[in-house]
C-alpha cells in the first residue's frame, strides 16, 4: 500500500505568500480511489496565482531562450523517470496509487513517457513544427516573403485542463505549453493528479523563474468555482484534454474571444489478415495492457479480416489469448474497479450466453484479460480495462459500412498481415475515417512525440503568429 | 427443440415446480416447517434440470467449466448475470412454452436493452409471492383491504410487478379494496378531490386498516396531490403503506421524505411504511418495514451472497458488495442471478444500496455512449 500522504500536495501555487494558510480544503479520489486534497483557493487567491504566472512568463521570455525551456523543462521531467531521484520515486508511488497500477506498469509508463520529454526530442519537435527553435524567441525572416520577419509565441498565458488522459500525458502538455513560451495554469486530473505537482518542484529545483511560469490545482469538475472562472478569463487559450461533458462545460465558461484547443477521446482498432504474425500479437497484447487501455490510441476493436473457420478463428483467439495472459502477467494484474467488473462480466455472458454469429467470449475468472468475438462487422465495444472487442469481417468494405459510426472516432489503426492490396486498401480508408496513425501492433500504445494527435500538429495549434512587416522599397 | 425431448422437459419442471411449490405452501402454512437443509437440496436439483434444459445457461455452463458434477453445494451454481437476461431468452425448455413474459424496465441499460423472463408456471410465482406477501404486509392475516396504485397487468407493457400486484389484489384483497390506475387522472371524477381519497375515506370509516400499494414513484406523485389539495386522513392502526422500486433515476426523489410524507398524512407511524425488494429477474421478493436503512428480509426459498464484483468471492457480513440472489422460485429460468446491485449482509437480511453504475471510461478513451450515438 502506497502512503500518499508521505507524497507532496498536487498543487503548485506560485504567487502565494509563504505563510499562505488556506481557510479550506478540496478533497479528492483518484481513478483507484487514492484520496489527496488542495487548498480552496478565493477569488483573490486565484488571480494572485494567474497574475504571477503571467508576469513570470513575460519574464521568462526576456531571459529565456526557447533551448533553455527545453534544457530545464528536459531535465526536469527527466528525473520523473529516474528511479535513482527522489522524484522519480515519488512519480512511481504517485502512479501507482493513483491508477492502481503495478509498479512495473508505473515504471514502463514513465520511461515510455520520459521518451518525448528529452531534449533532443522536444527540439526535434520544435524544428519539424516551425522549422527553428529561436523563431520563438524573436522575429525570423520569411523565406518566402524577403523584408518580413515572422515570430511564434503562446498566449502569455493558456490554461490547460486535463480532465481525460493517459497518466503522464499531463507532463507532457505542461511542457509544450511551456516550450512555446507560454505561462501554464493547469487544472490537474483526479484521476493521476501528482505527477504534474512533481515535475513542478524538479523544475523549480533546475530552474526556478520557469517552475514561476507554472501553476497547477484540482478541483471538482461539478463545483468548478472561482479559481476555474479567474483562470479561464486570464488566459489567451483554453487547451483541454476531455470528453464531451468536460468540454461542454469549458465551452460554457470560456468567452467566446478565447480560442479552445480541444483533445477528445478516440479509440483505436485493429485489422488483421490472414498473415498476422505471433510476434504481431504479442505486440497487440503489449498494446492493450499498456496503462490498460486508458488511452485514445489503445486498440479497442479488432477485425479478423478474411473468411476463417471456426478452427482458425479458435487457434488466432487462443494464441492473443495466451499473449494477453502473458503480458498482464508480466505487467501484474489490471487494477479493476468494482463498476468496471460488474461491466466485464455483463460484456462476457452476452457473449457467453447467446451464440449468435459463433459468438464467443475468452478470459481469466479474475478479469485479468479478454476477447470477446462475433463473426460480423460491428463496432460496438465499450472502455473497459484489457477487453477487446473482435469481430470477423470478410472483407474491408465491411469496415468501410461502419464509417458513419467510425469516421472522426478512430486514432489509430494497426495493421497486420494483410497483403499488399489490403494493406493499401485499409491506409486509404484509415485517411478516410480520420484516422491519425496507421501503425503495426505494438507500436499504437506509444505514439512518437511528433505524431498528430488528432490529425493536428502538436505545437503550432498552441501558438499565435506575429508578422512584422516593413514598407515596400519601389 | 423437436416435441419428443420436449415433453420429459415439461414433465421433469412441472415435478420440480409442484414440489417446490407444495414446500412454500407449506412454509407459509407453519415457517417452522422448512428444514434447514432444504434449500440446498433443492437448488442443486433445480440447477440440475435447468443445465440439462436451458440452453444458453447449459451453453454458458460449458463455457465456464461447470457442470452437475462439480457443483456440489448451492454456492456453487453459476449464476447469470442480469446482462444475460437481456441478451438471451432463459428458460427451461423451449421459449414458446412460456405462459408469462416479463420485460426489464430498462432503467439502467436504456429501452433498446431491456431484458426479458420468461415464466413457464405462474403457479409458481403466484406460490413464492403470496405467502411472504401476508407475513410481511398484511400481518399474517389472509386477506385485507387494499389501495392499488397501478395499472394493471396488459401482456404488452410485460411488467411483472403488474402481475404481482393484480395477483396480491385478486388473491389477498378484502371487500373494500380497490385500484386506482395512476395513469388514468388525477382526480376522483369531475371534482379536484386527489383520485383515491374516497378509498381512505371509506377505510378509515369502516375502522379497517387498509393497505396501499404502489411505486415509490407513485406514491411520491400521490402525495404531491394530497398535499396540494391539503388532505390529511387518519388511518386505523395496521394500515401500511407497501412501495418498490425506489426512484428509478428521477432527480430529487428520496424514498424517506415521499414515503414519511405519506405516512405523515395518513397518521401512520414509520414501522407501516413496508419496502419491498423485487426483481424482474427474480419470482421471489424482499421486505423489509421502516424508513432509512432497510435490512431487507425473504423467505427461506430466497438466499443473497453479497460477493466482491472483482473475484466473486463472498464478503463477509458487513462489508459492501454486489448481490447474488439464488431463488428457487426461479426453477423455470435460472436460479443463480448475479445483479449489478450493490448491497452487505446484515444477519440472515440484505441490506440494498443501489446500482453500481456503469463504469467510466479511463483516460481519453471513447465511451460506448458516443459509439451508440453515432449508430443512431
Amino acid at each position: 500500500m502506497i502512503d500518499t500522504d508521505a507524497l507532496p500536495g498536487p498543487e503548485w501555487l506560485p504567487g502565494l505568500s509563504a505563510d499562505f494558510d488556506p481557510q479550506n480544503r478540496l478533497d479528492g479520489k483518484s481513478a483507484a480511489g487514492a484520496t489527496f486534497w488542495v487548498p480552496q483557493l478565493t477569488d483573490t487567491e486565484s488571480v494572485t496565482v494567474a497574475e504571477a504566472v503571467r508576469t513570470a512568463a513575460l519574464a521568462a521570455r526576456r531571459t529565456h531562450r526557447a533551448a533553455d525551456v527545453v534544457v530545464a523543462a528536459a531535465r526536469a521531467a527527466g528525473r520523473l523517470a529516474d528511479r535513482d531521484d527522489p522524484y522519480g520515486r515519488a512519480a512511481l508511488d504517485a502512479l501507482q496509487a493513483a491508477t492502481g497500477c503495478s509498479r512495473t506498469g508505473a515504471a514502463e509508463l514513465l520511461e515510455r513517457n520520459a521518451a518525448g520529454w528529452t531534449a533532443s526530442v522536444l527540439s526535434a519537435l520544435i524544428r519539424s513544427e516551425f522549422g527553428e527553435l529561436a523563431v520563438l524567441d524573436q522575429p525570423r525572416p520569411d523565406p518566402a516573403q524577403p523584408g518580413r520577419r515572422r515570430r511564434a509565441a503562446g498566449p502569455p498565458v493558456v490554461h490547460l485542463v486535463l480532465a481525460g488522459n493517459v497518466p503522464g500525458v499531463a507532463v507532457t502538455a505542461v511542457i509544450r505549453s511551456l516550450v512555446v513560451r507560454s505561462g501554464v495554469l493547469c487544472k490537474l486530473p483526479s484521476a493521476e493528479p501528482w505527477l504534474v505537482g512533481l515535475f513542478a518542484r524538479a523544475l523549480h529545483e533546475e530552474d526556478p523563474a520557469l517552475a514561476a511560469t507554472m501553476a497547477a490545482t484540482w478541483w471538482p469538475a461539478s463545483v468548478p468555482g472561482p479559481v476555474a472562472h479567474e483562470w479561464t478569463k486570464r488566459s489567451g487559450k483554453v487547451i483541454v484534454y476531455g470528453g464531451p461533458d468536460a468540454v461542454r462545460a469549458l465551452r460554457a465558461r470560456t468567452p467566446p474571444a478565447i480560442p479552445l484547443v480541444e483533445y477528445g477521446p478516440r479509440l483505436g482498432a485493429v485489422i488483421l489478415g490472414p498473415d498476422t504474425t505471433e510476434a504481431e500479437l504479442d505486440g497487440l497484447a503489449r498494446d492493450t495492457c499498456a496503462y490498460d487501455q486508458a488511452g485514445c490510441v489503445s486498440p479497442r476493436l479488432v477485425y479478423l479480416l478474411g473468411m476463417r473457420s471456426d478452427a482458425e478463428v479458435d487457434a488466432l483467439l487462443d494464441r492473443l489469448g495466451r499473449a494477453l495472459g502473458a503480458e498482464s502477467a508480466r505487467l501484474a494484474p489490471v487494477f479493476t474497479t468494482d463498476e468496471e467488473a460488474v461491466d466485464i462480466r455483463a460484456a462476457r455472458a452476452r457473449y457467453q450466453f447467446d451464440a449468435t454469429d459463433g459468438a464467443r467470449a475468452l478470459g481469466p475468472a479474475d478479469l485479468a484479460w479478454t476477447l470477446l468475438f462475433r463473426a460480423r462487422a460491428a463496432a460496438y465495444s465499450e472502455p473497459l480495462p484489457r477487453v477487446l472487442w473482435v469481430y470477423g469481417i470478410a472483407g474491408l468494405e465491411e469496415l468501410g459500412r461502419l464509417r458513419g459510426v467510425l469516421e472522426g472516432r478512430l486514432q489509430a489503426l494497426g495493421v497486420a498481415g494483410l497483403p499488399d492490396t489490403d494493406r493499401r486498401q485499409a491506409e486509404e480508408l484509415a485517411v478516410e475515417l480520420g484516422v491519425s496513425r496507421v501503425t503495426p501492433p505494438g507500436a499504437m500504445a506509444w505514439p512518437p512525440a511528433d505524431w498528430r494527435h488528432d490529425g493536428r500538429m502538436q505545437l503550432l495549434p498552441l501558438v499565435r503568429w506575429t508578422d512584422l512587416e516593413t514598407a515596400k522599397q519601389d | 427443440m423437436d416435441e419428443t425431448c420436449r415433453t420429459p422437459v415439461s414433465e421433469a419442471h412441472a415435478t420440480l415446480a409442484a414440489r417446490f411449490e407444495a414446500a412454500f405452501a407449506d412454509w407459509n402454512t407453519d415457517p417452522r416447517a422448512w428444514p434447514d437443509n432444504l434449500f440446498e437440496a433443492r437448488a442443486l436439483e433445480a440447477f440440475a434440470l435447468q443445465f440439462e434444459a436451458n440452453q444458453p445457461y447449459h451453453r454458458y455452463c460449458r463455457a465456464i467449466g461447470r457442470t452437475p458434477d462439480d457443483v456440489t453445494t448451492w454456492r456453487d451454481i453459476p449464476p447469470a448475470p442480469t446482462a444475460a437476461f437481456r441478451a438471451v431468452e432463459l428458460i427451461v425448455g423451449d421459449p414458446s412454452d412460456a405462459v408469462l413474459r416479463f420485460r426489464t424496465s430498462g432503467t439502467t441499460a436504456g429501452a433498446a436493452a431491456r431484458g426479458t423472463h420468461l415464466v413457464r408456471r405462474p403457479e409458481t410465482y403466484r406460490a413464492a409471492l403470496l405467502g411472504p406477501f401476508r407475513h410481511a404486509v398484511l400481518d399474517g392475516r389472509r386477506r385485507g383491504r387494499i389501495l392499488l396504485l397501478h395499472p394493471p397487468f396488459a401482456p404488452t407493457r410485460e411488467s411483472s410487478l403488474a402481475w404481482m400486484f393484480d395477483t396480491v389484489l385478486e388473491e389477498l384483497g378484502a371487500p373494500g379494496s380497490s385500484r386506482l390506475d395512476p395513469s388514468a387522472g388525477e382526480t376522483d371524477g369531475a371534482g379536484a378531490t386527489p383520485a383515491g381519497v374516497a378509498a381512505l375515506e371509506a377505510a378509515a370509516a369502516a375502522g379497517e386498516p387498509l393497505t396501499i400499494l404502489g411505486t415509490t414513484l407513485a406514491l411520491a406523485d400521490w402525495l404531491v396531490r394530497l398535499a396540494a389539495a391539503g388532505m390529511r386522513i387518519e388511518l386505523s392502526r395496521g394500515s401500511r403503506v407497501m412501495d418498490t422500486g425506489g426512484a428509478k433515476g428521477r432527480e430529487g426523489l428520496e424514498r424517506d421524505p415521499a414515503i414519511g410524507g405519506l405516512l405523515e398524512r395518513l397518521g401512520l407511524p414509520a414501522e407501516a411504511a413496508i419496502n419491498e425488494f423485487g426483481m424482474t429477474e427474480l419470482l421471489s421478493q424482499r421486505y423489509a418495514a421502516g424508513l432509512g436503512r432497510l435490512a431487507l428480509r425473504g423467505p427461506p426459498w430466497l438466499r443473497t451472497r453479497v460477493l466482491d464484483p472483482v473475484s466473486l468471492e463472498e464478503r463477509p457480513e458487513g462489508e459492501e458488495g454486489i448481490l447474488c440472489h439464488y431463488d428457487l422460485a426461479n426453477v423455470g429460468s435460472v436460479v443463480a442471478v448475479l445483479t449489478a446491485d450493490r448491497g452487505r449482509a446484515v444477519g440472515d437480511a440484505v441490506e440494498w444500496l443501489g446500482r453500481t453504475p456503469g463504469a467510466t471510461p479511463r483516460g481519453c478513451s471513447l465511451a460506448t455512449a458516443e459509439l451508440l450515438e453515432a449508430q443512431r
